[in-house]
């Protein structure tokens, strides 16, 4: 004789009322790791990100160009932006750098490129706006006293 | 040759301290490996805490290294460039990523080593 508690065993949802709930995640989940693994969608976001790069490899290299009509107070106004801007990619290359630039050659030759650019400005610019500049530098003097006493060690 | 290029060192020669303790000051090893097998000997330039800002200031971040620097805010003092055999190495530090590394060259070569106008 079927007892009403057994109506309730052949119930197969009974026990595990959040199956469906459960079963709509799982395929949301599905969903989006079908579509990280789609090549095309891979390459379209990377194609998107490479534009970008694109354009700040372009503003790099216009940059570069105008350097050398600035005169010392140009320049000295403008370099903490360039210095900011170098250790901000220095952190962003270094982001892409542990994830090997998604295997995308084009981003990391960009991306070195776009360094490389921001490490010249950077350079150029301290060297106008800084040319002149000679501090009573004492840990300078230390380390020439060192570097010399090391380097005449290593010739007796 | 245990030491390479891009290899940051600590050389036995301390600075003396007004204290009477010894501060160990950083080298980069910036020679040629071709250049540093014969007869062990290394090119390299001094690693500073300075905070000073010149035409000689290369700034350095713990990314431009394989593993994290043992102090913020140092720079490599581009014009202080020494050389040294290899048993004046003490020990080996850390290593300089390759582009980095080639952009601190590009800027001694700049500061030091470029051909001044006649």
């Amino acid at each position: 004789m079927v007892s009403e508690n057994l109506i309730y065993n052949v119930d197969p949802f009974y026990g595990n009322r959040l199956l469906d709930v459960k079963v709509f995640f799982l395929n949301v989940f599905s969903f989006y790791k079908k579509l990280f693994s789609i090549k095309s969608f891979k390459t379209g976001i990377l194609t998107y990100f490479n534009n970008d790069l694109g354009k700040v490899l372009i503003m790099t290299e216009g940059i570069i160009k105008i350097l050398a009509e600035l005169d010392k107070q140009q320049a000295k106004k403008v370099y903490p932006s360039s210095e900011k801007a170098l250790k901000h990619f220095i952190k962003i290359y270094h982001s892409l750098e542990k994830m090997k630039f998604f295997d995308n050659e084009i981003m990391e030759e960009t991306c070195s490129a776009i360094l490389r650019n921001l490490y010249k400005t950077e350079s150029r610019l301290r060297h106008i706006a800084y040319d002149d500049i000679h501090e009573n530098n004492n840990e300078d003097k230390r380390l020439n006293e060192v570097a010399t006493l090391i380097s005449i060690n290593s010739v007796l | 040759m245990p030491y390479s290029q891009r290899d940051l060192i600590y050389l036995k020669e301390d600075i003396l301290l007004p204290d009477g303790k010894d501060l160990p000051h950083p080298v980069l090893i910036i020679s040629s490996n071709r250049s540093n097998r014969y007869e062990n000997r290394y090119t390299g330039v001094m690693m500073s805490a300075t905070s000073s800002k010149d035409k000689f200031s290369f700034q350095c971040a713990n990314e431009m290294f394989e593993s994290p620097l043992p102090k913020a805010g140092c720079q490599f003092r581009t014009y202080i460039v020494l050389g040294f055999n290899e048993s004046q190495i003490a020990k080996f530090l850390n290593r300089m990523k390759a582009i980095h590394f080639e952009m601190l060259l590009e800027e001694i070569k700049e500061t030091v080593f470029i051909m001044d106008s006649k």
